[in-house]
């Protein structure tokens, strides 16, 4: 049941209650009143019949005392009956009173009063006549029955007026009886409805109470989550009265700034809690907002207890009164720190951005897509076209460039805004205020979020310089083809050449070597000792010539041949030169030294030549020695490896060093040392084919050192 | 020389000493009385396809051919190809006997066909002997099939 229908019940109850209450109580007071009445007129019905009995029994005393008169004479028995004639009239007054308005009665009580005053009348003759005859008793039998007559009507009159008396008083008991009954009954029972009336008042009311106090406890939590919500909501909120003194403060905006609430609270204005920049701000505004009455994402610097500042955005609304005179504002506080610091950092990506755009070597320049007009340019593009960027920023092409040239860019726009792709124009050669550029440009569109275009992004590569060189290198390179092929010619006439000298060249020589042998075998017995030895002179020459030939051909050979560079075990190619040199007699071997050497990378066919060559040079030069000795050693630097062949031989003389790697170049001469002249020449080309240098160092007579260098590792491809 | 043998051996060579030199170095086993010498590998090979001077030679191929590398007219690479090219004269042995001892001149022959290739010695006493080694191994040792 709810609290309204509750409290009506309540008041029905209990003013029902109450009437009954008041209504048993009227009733009470009637009853009590006719019970009053009652037993008056019980009283009253007991007064009448005592009053009748005190007027009998005076009638009864006065017949008594004449009669003892009568009887004696004696005047003092006459005493009673005056006594009891003086008195009876004012009891039968009494009686005649008591009967009141009755007339029946009164009526009744006349008649006695009648009859009475009959009987005394009689009683009064005998008295009269008791005296006139003194000392006689006459009592007359007429008299006598007169008077006992009298006194049985007097009798019969009260008698019966006692007994409608005591009639009357019986009803009237009854009466009173039954009105006892009944008004007991209207107490009891209605006493009793009231007491469930109030009792079930009470009980409504108790329950009504109970919740009326738990809607209290609820409304009470209610104002505790409002207060909880207000004061520990993620942000800060606040309230200032007209003079912007804080009126209110949440504790998260008190935490904010390190501050009690009593502190701040009717204490501070808000303009104590902010930094003096952003006080002169707050001042302007307040005032704007008290007739405005909002206030939106307005930045302040709190000043915080610590003296550090906090950034926070505040939006208010303006509280005012019924007259719409201003009561306080309601302001929400963020702290903006996080969004500062990604501004901030928004700004240094920017910045970043800029920085980049301006250091690319490429012209890059940014129009709006609706007018066309240039937004952003960098220096690239400011030595490309030569005009300062404040030059052509809000510019158009048409205030840049010739009419032609203008239209001819717009165009290009259109189409890559209206199509959204990318468009080249490769070799564009433009007319700028820094001479004519070949310039290779790339224009796109940039779209916002929802896809239509907002810039046109252009990035130019200025490409006049390379243009430039390319002709050159073209032109280079087409001399170079020529070049190339001249020598692919001489490469062939060297080729053929060669060819011509391994056969025309050894022809002649085979022919001289054999007829010479046949003029020796056919006419030996016409040729003496020194004809013989002439034609041996004859012979060993032609073999030298032959050698020479061969020699000439390796070498030729090495130049055309092509290398089969690989990774070489130089300790193992080395020592295998050796082992093949010493071949004949290792008695005649001379010592040699050699460690492990470093890799090098080469063709170890043509390589193989080389070690031949120096070590076979090392022990022919060393021959003569007593001790020789050859050494083999190696260091690896710089990527590259440089070995080393040194002998104790005879050595050579520095100022001819020049001549030692040219092809028939000796130093020393045939009957010396044998040799054609051609192995160190073979040693340098292929040395040098490999990328490699080769030299020698020597002091005449203690030994000759020859060096040469080979790459470590294959070269990059 | 007797013309109604079979020549034995076919000496293309067009340098006179070397063949001189080389006539000498087979006369000493007995092979230089069936032998034909030309001078160029025309001439070559006219003999072997008969045509030309020689296209009433008599029958039978020659057992051995002594062939030079370079010569004029045709040089004897081409002679070697049209010798093993042909299936009449396919099986005849061909010892190359030249001054050439280019690793490219070999590649070339053995390629070819060759069965043999000689580098010749400046020094007359190996030159004879590898020659008349020559001789006799492919004249009298070696075997090949009758003239189809």
């Amino acid at each position: 049941m709810n609290a309204v229908s509750d409290s009506i019940a309540i008041r029905i109850g209990v003013a029902a209650a109450l009437l009954l209450i008041v209504a048993i109580a009227a009733t009470s007071l009637v009853r009590m009143n006719r019970f009053a009445e009652g037993a008056r007129w019980v009283n009253h019905t007991h007064e009448v019949i005592e009053g009748l009995d005190t007027v009998l029994s005076d009638v009864i005393s006065a017949e008594t005392g004449q009669r003892g008169f009568l009887l004696t004479g004696d005047e003092i028995f006459l005493d009673p009956y005056h006594a009891s004639r003086a008195e009876l009239a004012a009891h039968v007054a009494r009686v005649m009173k008591l009967a009141g308005d009755d007339a029946s009665q009164v009526e009744r009580i006349g008649q006695i009063d009648a009859l009475i005053v009959r009987r005394v009348a009689l009683l009064e003759d005998g008295i009269v006549a008791r005296r006139a005859i003194p000392g006689r008793l006459y009592l007359s039998e007429e008299y006598l029955a007169a008077g006992r007559a009298a006194m049985e009507r007097i009798r019969a009159a009260i008698g019966a007026m006692k007994a409608e008396q005591a009639a009357l008083l019986e009803e009237r008991t009854a009466t009173f009886e039954r009105d006892r009954f009944t008004t007991r009954l209207i107490i009891v029972a209605g006493n009793a409805v009231a007491l469930v009336l109030l009792l079930s008042s009470f009980a409504v009311m108790v329950r009504e109470i109970r919740q009326r106090k738990e809607a209290e406890v609820r409304a009470r939590r209610y104002a505790q989550e409002v207060e909880d919500l207000y004061n520990n909501a993620p942000c800060g909120y606040h309230s200032l009265d007209a003079d912007g003194v804080i009126v209110q403060m949440n504790d998260t905006e008190l935490a904010w700034l390190g501050y009690q609430r009593d502190e701040v609270v009717k204490r501070k204005r808000l303009v104590d809690l902010l930094t003096s920049e952003s006080r002169a701000r707050f001042d302007a505004n307040f005032v704007a907002f008290k007739r405005s009455g909002v206030a939106h994402d307005l930045e302040y610097e709190l000043l915080r207890r610590d003296g550090t500042t906090l950034p926070v955005s505040l939006s208010a609304t303006l509280v005012r009164g019924a007259a719409g005179e201003y009561l306080m504002s309601r302001s929400t506080l963020f702290d903006i720190t996080e969004r500062r610091r990604a501004g901030e950092e928004l700004h240094r990506a920017n910045a970043f951005l800029d920085s980049v755009l301006e250091h690319i070597p490429n012209m890059i320049f940014v129009k709006d897509a609706q007018e066309l007009r240039y937004v952003r340019f960098n220096r690239a593009g400011e030595l490309t076209l030569g005009v300062s960027r404040a030059d052509l920023l809000g510019k158009s092409d048409y205030e840049l460039f010739a009419p032609a040239r203008a239209a001819r860019f717009v165009e290009q726009d259109r189409q890559v805004l209206t199509t959204g792709r990318m468009l080249q124009v490769e070799d564009d050669i433009v007319e700028t205020q820094a001479g004519d550029r070949i310039l290779h440009t790339r224009k796109l569109p940039i779209s916002d979020e929802s896809g239509e275009p907002r810039y046109l992004l252009g990035i130019s590569e200025d490409i006049t310089e390379r243009r430039m060189s390319e002709q050159k290198i073209a032109e280079l390179n087409s001399a170079l083809a020529m070049r190339a092929q001249q020598l692919e010619a001489t490469n062939q006439e060297l080729e053929s050449f060669s060819y011509s000298v391994s056969h025309d060249l050894r022809s002649p020589l085979r022919a001289i070597y054999g007829f010479s042998r046949i003029l020796e075998e056919d006419h030996a017995q016409r040729l003496d000792d020194e004809g013989m030895r002439l034609l041996c002179v004859i012979r060993s020459n032609t073999q030298r010539m032959a050698r020479l030939i061969d020699d000439l051909l390796a070498f030729s050979r090495l130049g055309r041949q092509a290398l089969a560079t690989t990774e070489i075990n130089m300790t193992a190619l080395a020592r295998e030169a050796w082992n093949q040199l010493c071949d004949g007699d290792p008695a005649a071997r001379p010592r040699l030294t050699m460690g492990t050497l470093p890799a090098a990378v080469g063709d170890p066919v043509v390589l193989r030549q080389v070690w031949s060559n120096l070590l076979s040079n090392a022990i022919k030069y060393s021959a003569k020695r007593e001790r020789a000795a050859v050494e083999v050693s190696a260091r690896a630097e710089d990527g590259q490896v440089t070995y080393c062949v040194s002998d104790n031989g005879v050595g050579f003389d520095m100022r001819y060093s020049d001549k030692l790697f040219g092809v028939f170049q000796r130093l020393h001469s045939v009957d010396e040392f044998p040799g054609t002249g051609v192995g160190l020449a073979i040693v340098k080309r292929v040395i040098n084919r490999h990328g490699g240098r080769v030299w020698a160092h020597s002091v005449l007579g203690e030994g000759a050192k020859f060096y040469f260098t080979l790459p470590e590792r294959q070269p990059d491809e | 020389m007797n013309e109604l043998e079979p020549v034995e051996i076919l000496l293309v060579e067009d340098s006179h000493t070397d063949a001189e030199m080389t006539i000498r170095a087979l006369k000493k086993p007995g092979l230089a009385n069936r032998l034909t010498w030309v001078k160029d590998g025309a001439e070559a090979l006219d003999f072997l396809f008969r045509q030309g001077t020689y296209a009433g030679r008599p029958e039978g191929e020659p057992k051995l051919v002594l062939l030079d590398l370079k010569m004029p007219k045709v040089d004897g690479i081409e002679v070697l190809r049209k010798i093993k090219q042909d299936q009449r004269t396919a099986h005849i042995p061909v010892v190359m006997l030249t001054s050439s001892a280019e690793e490219n001149d070999m590649v070339r022959s053995y390629e070819l066909g060759v069965n043999s290739y000689l580098v010749k010695p400046v020094e007359f006493d190996r030159f004879v002997e590898e020659v008349a080694n020559a001789g006799c191994y492919w004249v009298i040792m070696n075997h090949v099939p009758s003239a189809r």
